[in-house]
């Protein structure tokens, strides 16, 4: 059985609705993330799922039990806030303990339970402190042992990273899987970052205006993107147009032709530019004959924007530029029919 | 750029002089008179006469029971007040007419308030007539001239301090820490004891001190409203001020008065920092 269902879920805040019939299963163990621009509904969904909020309609089941009226406090799940909410006027380990100690348990026992999961996130040498003699980071940690010091099945994670700084971030991103495949819990992880969803996650719902708009692997979103805001969201993206040719076979049109099915998605990562003219598309290769109008080196890598029969397109290439791309040159870029994702919703 | 010397001097020196000229001068040239005969010979006089005699006893006993019961009354009202600006009035319109309701009198004399108490608590006022009306009393109930109404005059007047002290520390306690305490099962009575009451409390010390220390050097309110049957220690040192001009007894009961609140303000953050532990 599920461990969560969310069926048909949908919440309006006055005439902005933010929900609309959202439906997602999270399975025992699994990091699901919800991603999505802010303003998507994700930390709606998220508070949902809490309890801090009710549906309008539509129904969320835990292990076969409806949730609906069931307020927060009586759902047998934990959250990790975004702005951490530790208690200010509790020491680290009260904060831990508090959990426990709501529970019925005594409080010699809480502490014990406390200094357990303070242990999990190295932090049992600091639970005297108090929440504002700590860092960012510690207070993230602190807040993660409060979270799953009851060993709850499902963990709702509310943007826990963004408040901290790129490197201990990534940091922190590693931890939190091992911690997650440690405790053998359900993560529902919210994010904007799609750097950060691609990380942690065994699956990522992509979230846009109020609805979900793919779930499935980081691999096959970012392969097989079902909608334009989904290949735009998930890295970056070549869009063009493709219509069947007299063969009927697919082919990149170029400019606005009547003949056009779709749009298909091209990552900057397969074109190549390739020495070759131009050839009839023989195979399963597909060449496009341009010009290079800027070259980009950001670190390691080095973005060419070449405008080729009427698209503007970006190829990447690892290390840096070499001679044989200046602005200004003619190109040609290579790309393999496979390559080729054509979207569901592209005649857009 | 660094500030010159002579602009740090004047920016730590104004204010100091300020706190100087208004607040410590003053308290010093009360002291000093406390302490002097009218000759200038230094004498400790004025104090044995007031410590080493029954009746100053009971007044300050009764002063300090008027500022404790209502500093006690002023919190069980205030605080429910106080929540219920912040966290049950959902329309803004009626939070900002209940402020102002609860401010405008402020801006009104105490003697005009105190006299609207006479009124009220008199043997023929609203309250008696009411409380014969649906038949819970027979005979008036005397509120003039007892500490019963002394006190009901006191919380009236007081009662504002502390809901807006409480009410600005309930609006400061973070929603998400409250959510947090209910994300870990913590029923909305544990939640409100564990965590928004402890958040609250630098509201209610902060308001109960200013009650405090207003209730008992309260002058108007209970000479109003005491008929003359009742003493507090404020109504001493007017008498001294103003109708025997013995500024050196007087400044005695004055300082007497401040000491007195001064303990016991300190016994109290004592015992709720002990109880905090």
């Amino acid at each position: 059985m599920s461990l969560l269902t969310i069926d048909g879920v949908s919440k309006s805040f006055g005439h902005h609705k933010a929900l609309h019939e959202v439906s997602l299963t999270i399975e025992p163990g699994e990091f699901v993330s919800l991603l999505g621009p802010s303003g998507c509904g994700k930390t709606t969904l998220l508070r949902l799922i809490a309890g801090f909020m009710e549906a309008d309609t539509g129904a969320i089941h835990m292990e076969g039990q409806d949730l609906t009226g069931l307020p927060p406090h009586r759902r047998p799940l934990n959250t990790v806030f975004q702005n951490y909410a530790l208690f200010p006027h509790l020491s680290v380990l009260d904060n831990v303990a508090y959990g426990p100690r709501r529970g019925g348990a005594s409080k010699q026992d809480a502490a014990d339970r406390a200094r357990e999961a303070l242990l999990l996130v190295g932090l049992a040498d600091l639970e005297d402190r108090y929440p504002r003699e700590m860092s960012g980071g510690q207070q993230q940690r602190v807040a993660l042992a409060r979270a799953v010091v009851n060993r709850p099945k499902l963990l709702l994670l509310d943007e826990p990273l963004s408040a901290l700084d790129l490197k201990l971030r990534k940091r922190m991103q590693i931890e939190l899987k091992q911690l997650q495949e440690k405790l053998g819990c359900a993560f529902v992880f919210v994010t904007h970052d799609q750097e950060e969803a691609m990380t942690m996650s065994d699956r990522i719902a992509v979230l846009h205006a109020g609805r979900i708009e793919q779930v499935g692997n980081g691999a096959e979103i970012y392969r097989r993107p079902r909608t334009r805001f989904v290949a735009e969201f998930i890295g970056d993206a070549n869009l063009v147009p493709v219509g069947l040719d007299d063969a009927g076979r697919t082919r990149i049109l170029s400019g606005g032709s009547r003949a056009m099915i779709g749009t298909a998605v091209l990552r900057p990562e397969h074109l190549v530019l390739t020495p070759l003219r131009a050839h009839p598309p023989v195979g399963d290769v597909l060449f496009l004959d341009g010009r290079v109008e800027n070259v980009t080196s950001v670190g390691g890598v080095t973005n060419i924007y070449v405008h080729a029969e009427g698209h503007d397109l970006v190829a990447r290439r690892l290390g840096l530029a070499g001679s044989d791309v200046a602005v200004g040159m003619p190109a040609t870029l290579e790309v393999r029919w496979n390559d080729l994702h054509v979207l569901a919703d592209g005649v857009a | 750029m660094t500030p010159s010397r002579t602009a740090l001097l004047g920016l730590i020196g104004l204010p100091l002089a300020f706190f100087a000229a208004f607040f410590l001068i003053p308290l010093i040239v009360v002291f000093v008179a406390s302490v002097t005969t009218t000759e200038g010979a230094g004498t400790l006089a004025n104090y044995s006469r007031i410590l080493f005699d029954a009746y100053h006893w009971e007044v300050t006993l009764v002063t300090f029971r008027l500022g404790v019961l209502t500093t006690a009354i002023c919190l069980a009202i205030g605080y429910p007040l106080a929540w219920y600006l912040v966290r049950v009035v959902r329309w803004r319109a009626w939070r900002r007419i209940c402020v102002i309701l609860l401010v405008v009198p402020l801006f009104t004399s105490n003697i005009v308030r105190s006299f609207g108490w006479m009124v009220l608590l008199g043997r023929t006022g609203l309250v008696n007539d009411t409380l014969r009306d649906v038949g819970l009393i027979d005979r008036p109930i005397r509120f003039l001239g007892t500490e019963t109404g002394i006190l009901i005059g006191l919380v009236y007047i007081l009662l504002p301090f502390i809901v807006l002290t409480i009410g600005n520390a309930l609006a400061k306690v973070d929603r998400t820490v409250e959510q947090a305490s209910a994300d870990l099962g913590a029923s909305p009575a544990s939640t409100f004891w564990n965590v928004t009451f402890p958040l609250s409390i630098p509201g209610v010390v902060s308001g109960g001190i200013m009650v405090f220390a207003l209730s008992v050097s309260a002058y108007v309110t209970p000479a109003l409203l005491s008929g003359g049957r009742v003493t507090v220690l404020p109504m001493l040192v007017f008498q001294q001020y103003s109708s025997v001009f013995d500024f050196h007894y007087g400044g005695a009961l004055a300082i007497t008065l401040l000491v007195f609140t001064l303990v016991l303000i300190a016994a109290a953050s004592l015992v709720s920092r002990l109880g905090a532990r």
